[in-house]
């Protein structure tokens, strides 16, 4: 017996639906003419690169040791020891900037377009949720090397949660694991950039995209009517400047 | 008609040829690396190498005493060759001297005594002094001590 009817006979679903309701997701989505220029298609680049981010921070929690006294060493070791680590750690890094300033493109585009605008306003609110999750694994990734300068900015990052309204103190504890900023502070933001915050943007990407999905992407006047598949030209289309952002920043 | 339909799909055959081998060199490139990253390589052990002695330095039997960092070390040039034993006794890990006069390692915290070949003789040592490998060229003694790597990594 084959493998194919192995899993026919376990996984009975009609696999030639199933199929043809991928084709018409992944390769035959309707793309509005306007999407050719590259200005459109920065929404796809934060996505691509927040894949890559995933695969080099899973590589790089092979070596990282979240504690005080072997943070800072064993990046140290990824960055000097470890073959191809200063590859790995660099794209981890740097992929996290390109991921901020994509975003930023993706926002300001969205906003001049008015993209933003009814019956899109709940797909912006979760673009923004998805920002501010992206500038809270920035600032949790950043105080995980724990030289002088990740620990002074966890120091001054925290103190400014004290400043919220009634709260304060209690986000200032709840987030430092105590008053100061110690070991606590270390792994906690370890647990917060590996294991809390990953599951969340991931869920909210996922809204984000079915939200554009349903309401397909906004039209913008001045380009011609119509419509061209998603592969070949808007596939290649997004890979490149996906390509060019990184090639600008590495 | 049929001519251009021909063209067309070799154009097309090659693009794809095209576009699927750089996917597969990307894949596969990055593949290597990933593997290469989570498998460290084997290490050769390093040594370091320190120069000990001249030959005719040291009189057959006699030993010379090197301080390498705090600890010393005793070059001992027996009939044959040099041995390079390491000043600290193996019961307790204190610091042994030589006793020229009677042509032995004596022990002072509790009397443990080793001859010129590193044996114990005496003593509560339960085993013969460490040693160094010990290389001659030429005219020159060297010894090698193993690199201590810093961190846990070794």
């Amino acid at each position: 017996m084959s493998v194919k009817n192995w899993l026919k006979e376990r996984f009975p679903i009609d696999y030639n639906k199933f199929i043809e309701i991928n084709e018409n997701i992944f390769i035959k989505e309707p793309i509005p003419n306007h999407m050719k220029k590259w200005f459109y298609c920065t929404g796809a680049t934060p996505l691509i690169l927040l894949s890559l981010q995933i695969v080099t921070g899973i590589l790089l929690t092979f070596y990282f040791v979240p504690s005080p006294e072997m943070a800072y060493e064993s990046v140290r070791h990824i960055t000097e020891d470890v073959r191809l680590g200063f590859w790995i750690r660099g794209l981890h890094r740097w992929g996290s900037s390109m991921m901020i300033i994509t975003l930023l493109l993706h926002m300001t585009r969205v906003f001049f377009t008015r993209a933003y605008q009814k019956p899109r306003e709940l797909n912006w609110i979760i673009g923004v949720v998805l920002f501010l999750l992206t500038l809270a694994f920035s600032f949790t990734g950043y105080s995980l090397t724990y030289n002088q300068l990740s620990y002074w900015a966890t120091t001054v990052g925290t103190n400014m949660f004290k400043q919220v309204p009634f709260i304060g103190h209690w986000a200032l504890v709840f987030l430092r694991g105590g008053e100061e900023v110690t070991a606590n502070t270390l792994t906690r933001f370890f647990t917060i950039h590996v294991g809390l915050l990953p599951p969340l943007i991931l869920l909210f990407v996922a809204v984000h995209i079915i939200i554009l999905r349903i309401h397909g992407v906004s039209e913008p006047e001045g380009f011609e009517k119509g419509h061209y598949a998603f592969y070949p030209h808007h596939f290649y289309k997004i890979i490149i400047v996906t390509l060019f952002a990184p090639a600008l920043g590495f | 008609m049929a001519q251009e339909e021909q063209k067309q799909s070799r154009r097309k055959f090659l693009f794809s040829l095209g576009i699927i081998g750089v996917i597969i060199i990307a894949v596969v490139t990055f593949a290597r690396d990933m593997l290469l990253y989570l498998f460290p390589p084997k290490k050769e052990k390093k040594f370091h190498k320190y120069l000990v002695g001249k030959r005719g330095e040291i009189a057959v039997g006699k030993a010379k005493e090197i301080k390498i960092g705090k600890t010393p070390v005793y070059v001992v040039h027996l009939e044959k060759e040099y041995k390079v034993f390491s000043g600290i006794c193996t019961h307790l890990g204190c610091i042994i001297r030589w006793e020229e006069d009677k042509g032995r390692f004596f022990c002072p915290c509790h009397k443990g005594i080793f001859d010129k070949t590193g044996k114990v003789i005496g003593g509560p040592p339960p085993r013969p002094l460490d040693q160094f490998r010990v290389e001659e060229e030429g005219d020159l003694v060297f010894m090698y001590v193993k690199n201590k790597t810093r961190g846990p990594w070794a």
